[in-house]
């Protein structure tokens, strides 16, 4: 069942896809429909989607962990599709695939460009890069949130001019609909080096999170195609690893 | 009539435990003898060597019943207080109906008048807690209640809390504050940190408490006299820099700890997964470590005067939830003093300081200082504990378990409790 209780095209079209092209049928729930209208709660709402035997939920909220709370009142298996500004795992393999894809054995160095602090898909990345000890650091945006997410995570916080220096730039959207403010100026064919690639999980708000210049389709230094292809063959192992894990 | 004998019983004038003996007749104290055994021709209970000292009374406490038994029941409420070594405990108007009239004061009084520890109801400031409206303050405060609180809100209104102040001041009763700016505290899901940064929680700032604290003791100072002013659960560094300058002032008002500000920091958080974060939001939520120790400093001297554990039962159905929409609060009567024991230890607080205010000082503030000392006289409410003693915590008395202490050991173990003379919890060698 797809459970999209926040606006998606990506995850929530990608996913359906992946689904299909195995041979997966999708129940698509969606929330202006549910009784949750009528007072009733999650708890129950996904409870009472559970009697009619998904596969699986994948759940996007904006609430941080309830796709976890939903595996515990439910005990279906869970893909958690973005929860609040907590994590958006599957858009971090995404990514960290397309990454891996380019060169596999490259430990590489990447900048974050925007609001770390209200992103989802930075808390994910964060962890697996992290974890593969590559070389994170985040732009100085002048904000507390910024430098209190970069003590936290324990990566460096860079003046905008040292994005020069990293492989990739990784401009996130600026989460308005979570009170995130445009603290840089767009990213730019400026503030990009002749090695470094740029990357963003969409939706781009054009001249906002970057010029329209980076936004062309053929620009040789980005990646957010590769990301989009990629999007369709990582969602569909996930799919097919969590199927598999149920019925193991 | 019984004699009780123990090699360690409380000496208030020596601060020390000192081997002696106590009468209890019809209920209270009748006489204490100390260094010795009691008189040859009497028989008593032996407590062997267990330490015998006051047992508590608590200013803060969430007792459900009425419309919400399913969390708590007044009779399981008194079983875990029993176990908890608390006698006396007073409870908070935030029960479903709200007790924000003199009819369901009354009420809540003749429901809770045959238990075997004593409940004391708070009234409402403002009808239904909304903070529009003020209850019938002047026949409320008329009838035996601890006092006026909305507290699981705070009083944003400056008007009604003035006017509220001059009105329970006037009284002898407390004015019980739950000090949070709604309008900056998000929500109070945990305390903004690097902590909730990394678990991906919007943090409610100290600010919420800080400001509403500093707004209410301006205001005091404006008011004849604001003894009434208590602080419930103090949670912040800078609010208590704020209290001892004002105690500094010649400023009148109580303030309390709670075992969970006192044994806990924000990065504890981290140890629970996903499904248990919920069980570590309260509000105020759990800070830094500073602001523990500073709460530690403040209890040492003086500024924090009393422990309260600020019970509030909530079932599974409200807490196994996100923590954004889970309920706020957790229970500590059960191993109330095993865990402000345990803030004993870690602070290094004296025994007199520790019993001030674990029992003298909440119950004077309940004005029972003349029932409620460790003197003859006095009710014989009393535990038999080990104060050094290892347990591990298994919460079973109270309907609900939402506790970040599930199976934490801590030092501390009350052996047996009486209240008024009789036994309610434990056994006799």
């Amino acid at each position: 069942m797809l459970c999209f209780f926040e606006a998606s095209t990506r995850t929530e079209l990608s996913f359906e896809m992946a689904g299909l092209r195995l041979g997966m049928a999708w129940s698509k729930v969606e929330p202006s429909g549910l009784s949750l209208q009528k007072g009733e709660s999650l708890r129950d709402t996904f409870q009472v989607l559970s009697h009619y035997k998904p596969d699986l939920f994948v759940v996007r909220h904006s609430v941080a962990y309830l796709p976890h709370a939903v595996s515990e009142w439910t005990g279906v298996p869970v893909i958690n599709a973005g929860d609040g500004i907590n994590e958006h795992p599957t858009q971090a393999l995404i990514d960290t695939f397309t990454l891996w894809k380019m060169n596999s054995k490259k430990r590489y160095s990447i900048a974050f460009f925007g609001d770390v602090f209200r992103s989802r898909v930075a808390r994910s990345n964060l962890k697996i890069w992290k974890a593969l000890n590559w070389n994170v650091s985040v732009v100085d945006d002048g904000s507390e949130n910024t430098k209190n997410f970069a003590k936290a995570f324990g990566i460096r916080v860079i003046p905008r001019r040292g994005i020069r220096e990293a492989d990739v730039i990784y401009c996130l959207r600026v989460q308005a609909e979570r009170g995130s403010s445009y603290a840089l100026s767009p990213l730019s064919n400026s503030d990009l080096s002749k090695k470094s690639k740029f990357m963003h999980a969409g939706p781009v708000v054009m001249g906002k999170d970057m010029l329209l210049e980076l936004c062309e389709r053929a620009h040789p230094q980005s990646l957010i195609h590769e990301q989009l292809k990629n999007s369709l063959p990582v969602r569909e192992a996930i799919l097919d690893e969590v199927l598999k894990r149920a019925r193991a | 009539m019984s004699w009780f004998y123990s090699k360690k019983v409380w000496n208030p004038k020596r601060g020390d435990f000192v081997s002696g003996a106590f009468e209890v007749k019809g209920g209270r104290f009748s006489q204490f003898i100390f260094g010795t055994l009691p008189p040859k021709n009497q028989k008593w209970i032996d407590l062997g060597g267990s330490h015998v000292g006051p047992s508590c009374v608590d200013v803060h406490i969430h007792a459900r019943d009425f419309e919400e038994c399913h969390k708590e029941t007044f009779e399981t409420l008194s079983e875990a207080a029993a176990k908890g070594g608390v006698s006396v405990g007073a409870c908070l108007a935030n029960t479903f109906p709200r007790m924000d009239s003199p009819a369901r004061v009354q009420e809540f009084l003749k429901r809770v008048k045959n238990l075997p520890i004593r409940l004391i109801p708070f009234a409402a400031v403002t009808e239904n807690l909304e903070g529009k409206t003020g209850t019938n303050w002047n026949a409320l405060l008329k009838m035996p209640i601890a006092g006026l609180s909305d507290d699981g809100k705070p009083i944003l209104n400056a008007e009604i809390f003035g006017s509220v102040l001059k009105a329970v001041s006037r009284s002898g009763k407390i004015l019980s504050l739950h000090e949070e700016d709604t309008t900056i505290s998000k929500g109070s899901l945990l305390h903004e940190s690097h902590t909730s940064c990394r678990l991906g929680i919007e943090g409610s700032c100290s600010g919420a408490e800080i400001d509403m604290v500093s707004r209410d003791l301006e205001i005091a100072k404006k008011v004849k006299d604001s003894s009434a002013l208590h602080f419930a659960h103090v949670s912040t560094g800078e609010a208590v820099r704020l209290l001892k300058a004002a105690k500094k002032r010649g400023q009148k008002f109580s303030a309390e700890l709670t075992p969970h500000h006192g044994l806990l920091s924000v990065d504890h958080a981290e140890e629970f997964p996903a499904m248990k974060l919920s069980t570590f939001k309260v509000c105020p939520p759990i800070r830094a470590k500073e602001d523990q120790e500073a709460l530690w400093a403040g209890l040492r001297d003086g500024v924090i005067d009393m422990f309260a554990s600020d019970h509030a039962p909530h079932s599974l159905l409200e807490k196994t939830q996100p923590m954004e929409i889970a309920a706020h609060g957790m229970i500590g009567l059960e191993f109330y003093f095993p865990l402000i024991n345990e803030i004993r230890l870690r602070t290094k607080l004296s025994w007199q300081k520790f019993f001030e205010a674990a029992a003298e000082r909440p119950a004077s503030r309940l004005s029972l200082h003349k029932t409620r000392r460790w003197a003859v006289g006095a009710d014989a409410s009393f535990i038999v504990f080990n104060p050094t003693a290892v347990q591990k915590l298994h919460w079973s008395r109270s309907k609900s378990a939402n506790t970040p202490f599930q199976g934490a050991s801590v030092r501390g173990k009350v052996e047996q409790h009486w209240i008024n003379g009789v036994r309610v919890y434990g056994e006799t060698r």
